[in-house]
């Protein structure tokens, strides 16, 4: 057997499981429901450890905004997946 | 004497040197996402690593060639350009995130946004190397790498498993999220056994002038200091998997890679991250920076050596000159840097069979080597982890990829 049908049948069999497998809309709701409970963990977690003086404020507010961008990004896909 | 503290300095930069930005976030995903369960990718890759670099200095040792020109001389220019290009491609995007690494550890300390630290980073970098010796290059950044120590303090705060920790030495299957999981684990190989470590070692030990009483040496700097640096490495991921996974969080950004070890240390935590991550990807630039001026001046023979002034290895000095602006422009252009870092190891971990074979081959040639040839087990081990690798990736990436 040579090389070329080999990765010729793992390229075959990765295209038609990614097309299968991960464009359907209740998979992409179920993972931006998780993604928004990880950043409302991450969240909790940073409130946490500013609240024992952990973190620096400058750090907190970096935090704040990247979890603001990621979980309005979350959303939008819930939304275009038909998710609440 | 001299030869115990060799031994000794080549071990403690080995392991400072083995965190960078690549194996830090793969190692933190790994952890906050499957726990322990990916432990056995990091000790997997360690030992590839260790087994790679071994290689590579026996290689130079035995031949006093380094890799590329013993590739171009053995297989001819054309088939050179294969390994050239590729590792040349691979290691720019590594270069980029190292870069990135650095900005976002300013950015972390400041506030200033990592797009406007990209090219004075670069340039800092440039600077380094336009004035520095080789010995300061390996030597310095790497022991000041010593602070990533701070993961293992961190870890071992945490009151780790032990037992279960040790369990996942041995590969099991994903109990959910299968793409991400094979390409989480792919990425760590790609950290791991990054082309750009033994590329990088084999010119150092050509610049040292190494012969065959360093044989041993090679040996138990290779082995040791890649093996401890994996240690390292499942500090970070013992780390998510101890703070992170519990809440449910998983990492998306690299903002909130700081609090693995602020739940431990507190604010000293803080500190010793952005430490960590700001010394091991600017120590890591440099050398990538330098390995893409050994690649292209060995094989294609022109003069080089960090020891040389820059005018006397002009071209040697170009090559790091334009490389390092240049990706720096990569973070400057707002690419999300740990997307950037994730993907260039998983398209390390892709191109390994190109940068490693044409390496077994040499390692096999009584030539080269004499009578200090590759045994079988250093063969099969090195060859089925990077076809492994390269399988694998070819499924996980573009699962990846279509799923988001």
């Amino acid at each position: 057997m040579t090389i070329a049908p080999v990765v010729r049948a793992v390229l075959t069999a990765a295209l038609l499981t990614a097309s299968a497998g991960c464009n359907r809309p209740a998979e992409k709701a179920r993972k931006a429901a998780q993604t928004l409970r990880s950043w409302d963990a991450t969240l909790a977690l940073l409130e946490a450890e500013a609240a024992r003086d952990a973190v620096p404020q400058q750090y907190v507010g970096q935090l704040r905004r990247a979890a603001g961008e990621e979980r309005s990004r979350a959303l939008a896909r819930l939304r275009e997946s038909g998710g609440p | 004497m001299s030869k115990l503290l060799e031994i000794a300095l080549g071990i403690v930069t080995g392991i400072g040197g083995f965190l960078e930005a690549g194996s830090l976030a793969t190692a933190a995903q790994a952890g906050a996402s499957f726990g322990f369960q990916l432990v056995w990718a990091i000790a997997l890759g360690a030992v590839s690593i260790a087994f790679l670099v071994e290689m590579a200095g026996r290689l130079a040792a035995m031949s006093h060639h380094t890799l590329p020109d013993a590739m171009r001389e053995r297989f001819g220019i054309r088939f050179f350009l294969l390994p050239l290009i590729t590792v040349s491609l691979v290691s720019f995007l590594v270069l980029a995130s190292e870069i990135s690494g650095v900005c976002l550890a300013l950015q972390l300390v400041t506030g200033v946004p990592l797009r406007w630290w990209a090219l004075p980073v670069a340039g800092a970098l440039w600077f380094v190397l336009w004035k520095g010796t080789f010995g300061m290059v390996e030597k310095g950044a790497s022991l000041l790498g010593l602070v990533t120590l701070s993961f293992v303090v961190g870890a071992l705060k945490l009151d780790p498993p032990l037992a279960e920790i040790g369990a996942n030495l041995l590969p099991s299957l994903p109990a959910h999220d299968g793409a991400k999981y094979w390409f989480t684990a792919v990425s760590i190989i790609g950290a791991s056994v990054s082309p750009y470590l033994f590329y990088f070692y084999s010119a150092g030990a050509v610049e040292d002038g190494w012969d065959e009483d360093y044989i041993g040496i090679n040996r138990l700097v290779s082995g040791m200091g890649m093996t401890f640096g994996g240690v390292i490495a499942v500090a970070a991921l013992v780390c998510a998997a101890l703070v992170l996974k519990p809440h449910g969080i998983e990492v998306d950004r690299y903002e909130q890679v700081p609090l693995l070890l602020t739940s431990p240390l507190g604010r000293w935590g803080f500190r010793l991250f952005v430490a960590s991550l700001a010394i091991a990807c600017f120590g890591a630039a440099l050398e990538i920076a330098l390995q893409l001026a050994y690649l292209a001046a060995q094989g294609f023979g022109w003069r080089w050596g960090e020891n040389l002034r820059p005018r006397d290895a002009a071209r040697f000095a170009l090559v790091y000159t334009v490389g390092l602006p240049l990706a720096g422009l990569v973070t400057v252009l707002g690419v999300d840097p740990l997307k950037l870092t994730i993907f260039s190891m998983a398209l390390t971990a892709l191109s390994l069979p190109v940068t490693v074979l044409p390496l077994l081959v040499l390692m096999n040639d009584p030539l080269y080597l004499g009578d200090r040839t590759n045994g079988w087990v250093s063969n099969a081990a090195v060859l089925a982890v990077s076809v492994l690798a390269c399988l694998v990736a070819l499924v996980a990436i573009p699962l990846q990829i279509v799923g988001n």
